[in-house]
C-alpha cells in the first residue's frame, strides 16, 4: 500500500469509571483500503468508533486524519474533515423523507439546494431505496433503515467511511446485499473501516483486520492469518484450552 | 395529476398555481371579515397575534425541537421593551418593535448559548425558559420605574399611524392578516431548505445530526433568533392595541401556556399548525372565559383537558388529522 495513512490511531486509551474499554489500540487504515474492526461484544469497538468521530474524548492517545490531529475536534467539525459514520442503532430522522434524510448529509458539503437534491437522488439510487425516496424514514424497514444510514453518511462525501455494525439484524440474504454495497462504496475509491461482531461477515470483504478484546488489539493481519489464529480462536471460542495450559 | 407532482416534489416546497390562486383569493376574502362580522374583530385579532407568537414558538419547539415553557418571556421583552421607549422616551413603537425584538433576540441567545453549550434539552430547557420568564416576571412586578404591578398605561395619541395607534380595530386585524400570512409562507418556504432541515434534523436526532455535520449548537441558536424575535413582535403589538400591560398578563406562566398550547394542537413543526391551533384554541377560550367567568382559571381546566385528548389521540396536532384526510381523500379520487 502506497502512501501515508489515511487515519492513524496511535495508543489510544478510554475508561469508564476505571474499565478500561480501550487500553492503548494503535492501528492506521490507507486510502481505498476496507479494514475490518471485530471482537466479542463489550470488546470496544463502538467506544474506539465514539472516540475517532468526536462523540467521546480519549484518556490518552492520538488520532490524525491526513495528518491532522483531529483530537479535541466537535462530531460536526470531524465530518467536515471528511470521516462519516453510521450508528449500530439506527438512528433515522423518522419525520423526514429518505430524500430529505440524504440531503441533510448532503448540505455539509454544498449549499445550493438543487445540487444537493441531484446528489441525494444519486446516492438514494445507488443504495436502491429510489421507490422509498419520498417516503418517511419511520415507514422503513430495518434493513432499508440500515441503506439509509449509509446513504447518508456516504452524502457528506466522506474519505473515510466508518460502519457499526451494518449487518446486525439483517438475513443472510441482506448481509449479502450490504457486502456488495460496502465493496462498490470501496470501489468509488472511499476507504471503510467496518465494525463487525460476526467474523465470518466481513472475512472476505476487508484487507485488514483489528481484532479487540477487553479492549485490547489482540491481532491484526489479513482475513486468512486472522481466521487461524489461535488468539483469536480463543478470543471468540472461551479460554478453556488457555486455562488447562 | 397527483402522481406527477409526487415524482416532481422533492426537496423545496412548492404548489400548483391553482392552490396558489386559491390561497390568493382566500387572502383577498378574509379582508373583508371584520367588516362581516363586525363584533367578532377583537376576536380575530387575538386569534391571528396568538398565530404569530405560536409561530414563534414553533420555530424552535416544532421544528428545532427546545420546548420553550418560557416564551411569555419574549413576549414580555416586546411589549415592556417599545412600551417603556414610547411612554419615557417619546420613541415611535415601529422604531420599538425593532428595538423589542433585538433585546428578545439577545437575551433568547444569551439563554441559549447557555443551555446548549451544558447540553440542557429537553425538560431541562423547558424548565430554563420557564425560570428566566418567571424572573423577568418578578422584576417586572416590583421594579417602580416599569409600572411595577400596575404595570404601564400606553397614552393614546388619537389616530397616528406612525405611532402604530388607530382608533379602530381593523387596521390591527389588517396588519396581523399581512404578517402572520408571510411568516407562515416564509416557515413553510423554510423547511426544505438547508437550515430549516438541519432544524428538524436536530430535533429527530442530535447525535445523528451532528454526525452527517450539523452544528447543533449554531442551528439551534438560530432557531432561537427567529423564535424570540417573532414572539417579541407579537408583544409589541399586543400592547399599541390594548394600550395597557401588566407583569401577569406579559411575563406570566399562564402566557406561555397560551403562546404553546397553540402550535402543540395545531401540530408542531407543521407551518399551518400554529395558525390552526390558533383558530380552533381562541374562540374557545374566549368563550369559555365569558362563560366561566364567575370562576376564575376554570377556562385553564378546559385547556388541560383539551391538551390531554390532543396528546393521546392526535400526537401530530390537528394537522396529523388534516394530512390523513387529504391523503384519503386523494386515495378516493385517483
Amino acid at each position: 500500500m502506497a502512501g501515508d495513512p489515511l487515519l492513524v490511531v496511535t495508543d489510544v486509551s478510554k475508561s469508564f469509571r476505571g474499565v478500561r474499554a480501550v487500553s492503548t489500540v494503535s492501528f492506521h487504515v490507507f486510502g481505498g483500503q476496507i479494514v475490518g474492526l471485530i471482537g466479542p461484544n463489550g470488546a470496544g469497538k463502538t467506544t474506539l468508533f465514539n472516540v475517532i468521530s468526536g462523540f467521546l474524548s480519549p484518556d490518552s492517545g492520538q488520532i490524525t486524519f491526513e495528518g491532522r490531529d483531529v483530537l479535541g475536534l466537535k462530531p460536526h467539525q470531524i465530518c467536515h474533515l471528511g470521516i462519516a459514520r453510521t450508528f449500530q442503532i439506527v438512528k433515522p430522522f423518522g419525520r423526514l423523507t429518505v430524500l430529505e434524510n440524504v440531503a441533510v448529509g448532503a448540505f455539509s458539503r454544498n449549499r445550493d439546494t438543487r445540487a444537493v437534491e441531484n446528489r441525494a437522488m444519486e446516492i438514494v439510487e445507488f443504495v436502491g431505496l429510489s421507490k422509498r425516496m419520498n417516503s418517511p424514514a419511520i415507514s422503513l424497514t430495518i434493513p432499508d433503515r440500515k441503506r439509509l444510514e449509509v446513504a447518508r453518511a456516504l452524502a457528506t462525501k466522506p474519505k473515510l467511511l466508518m460502519l457499526d455494525e451494518p449487518m446486525g439484524g439483517l438475513n443472510p440474504i441482506e448481509k449479502q446485499g450490504m457486502i456488495a454495497l460496502v465493496k462498490e462504496i470501496c470501489n468509488r475509491g472511499i476507504s471503510v473501516l467496518i465494525i463487525e461482531h460476526a467474523m465470518r461477515a466481513i472475512m472476505n470483504v476487508c484487507e485488514n483486520v483489528v481484532v479487540l478484546d477487553y479492549g485490547v488489539k489482540i491481532a491484526e493481519g489479513g482475513p486468512q492469518a486472522i481466521s487461524a489464529d489461535p488468539v483469536v480462536i480463543e478470543a471468540y471460542l472461551g479460554k478453556e484450552g488457555h486455562d488447562a495450559a | 395529476m397527483d402522481k406527477d407532482n409526487a415524482t416532481k416534489r422533492r426537496l423545496g416546497r412548492a404548489l400548483s398555481t391553482k392552490i396558489w390562486l386559491m390561497l390568493a383569493v382566500l387572502l383577498i376574502l378574509l379582508h373583508a371579515l371584520p367588516f362581516v362580522f363586525p363584533e367578532f374583530v377583537h376576536l380575530f385579532i387575538i386569534t391571528l397575534l396568538y398565530a404569530l407568537m405560536g409561530q414563534g414558538w414553533n420555530i424552535l419547539g416544532g421544528y428545532a425541537g427546545q420546548f420553550s415553557f418560557g416564551h411569555a418571556l419574549f413576549f414580555g421583552i416586546g411589549a415592556y421593551t417599545s412600551s417603556l421607549l414610547f411612554v419615557k422616551l417619546g420613541v415611535s413603537p415601529w422604531l420599538g418593535i425593532v428595538a423589542g425584538i433585538g433585546v428578545a433576540v439577545a437575551i433568547g441567545l444569551f439563554i441559549g448559548f447557555l443551555s446548549f453549550r451544558y447540553g440542557l434539552t429537553g425538560p431541562f430547557f423547558a424548565l430554563i425558559m420557564l425560570a428566566f420568564a418567571e424572573i423577568f416576571h418578578m422584576v417586572s412586578k416590583s421594579w417602580d420605574q416599569v409600572g411595577a404591578a400596575l404595570g404601564i398605561l400606553i397614552p393614546l395619541k388619537g389616530n397616528s399611524p406612525s405611532l402604530m395607534q388607530f382608533t379602530e380595530k381593523e387596521p390591527f386585524y389588517f396588519m396581523l392578516l399581512w404578517i402572520v400570512a408571510l411568516v407562515t409562507y416564509f416557515t413553510w418556504r423554510f423547511e426544505g431548505t438547508r437550515t430549516g432541515l438541519y432544524w428538524q434534523a436536530i430535533r429527530e436526532n442530535q447525535d445523528a445530526a451532528s454526525a452527517l455535520g450539523v452544528s447543533p449548537m449554531r442551528f439551534k441558536l438560530v432557531a432561537m433568533t427567529f423564535s424570540a424575535g417573532l414572539t417579541a413582535m407579537g408583544g409589541t403589538i399586543y400592547a399599541q392595541y390594548l394600550l395597557y400591560i401588566d407583569p401577569d398578563s406579559t411575563f406570566g406562566v399562564i402566557n406561555s401556556v397560551e403562546i404553546m398550547l397553540r402550535p402543540i394542537i395545531g401540530g408542531p413543526g407543521t407551518a399551518l399548525g400554529p395558525l390552526l391551533g390558533s383558530m380552533v384554541l381562541t374562540p374557545l377560550s374566549e368563550v369559555t372565559r365569558i362563560a366561566l367567568r364567575a370562576y376564575s382559571g376554570a377556562y385553564l381546566m378546559l385547556y388541560g383537558a383539551i391538551l390531554v385528548i390532543v396528546v393521546i389521540f392526535l400526537p401530530d396536532g390537528l394537522m396529523g388529522m388534516v394530512k390523513n384526510w387529504v391523503r384519503r381523500f386523494s386515495k378516493r379520487t385517483e
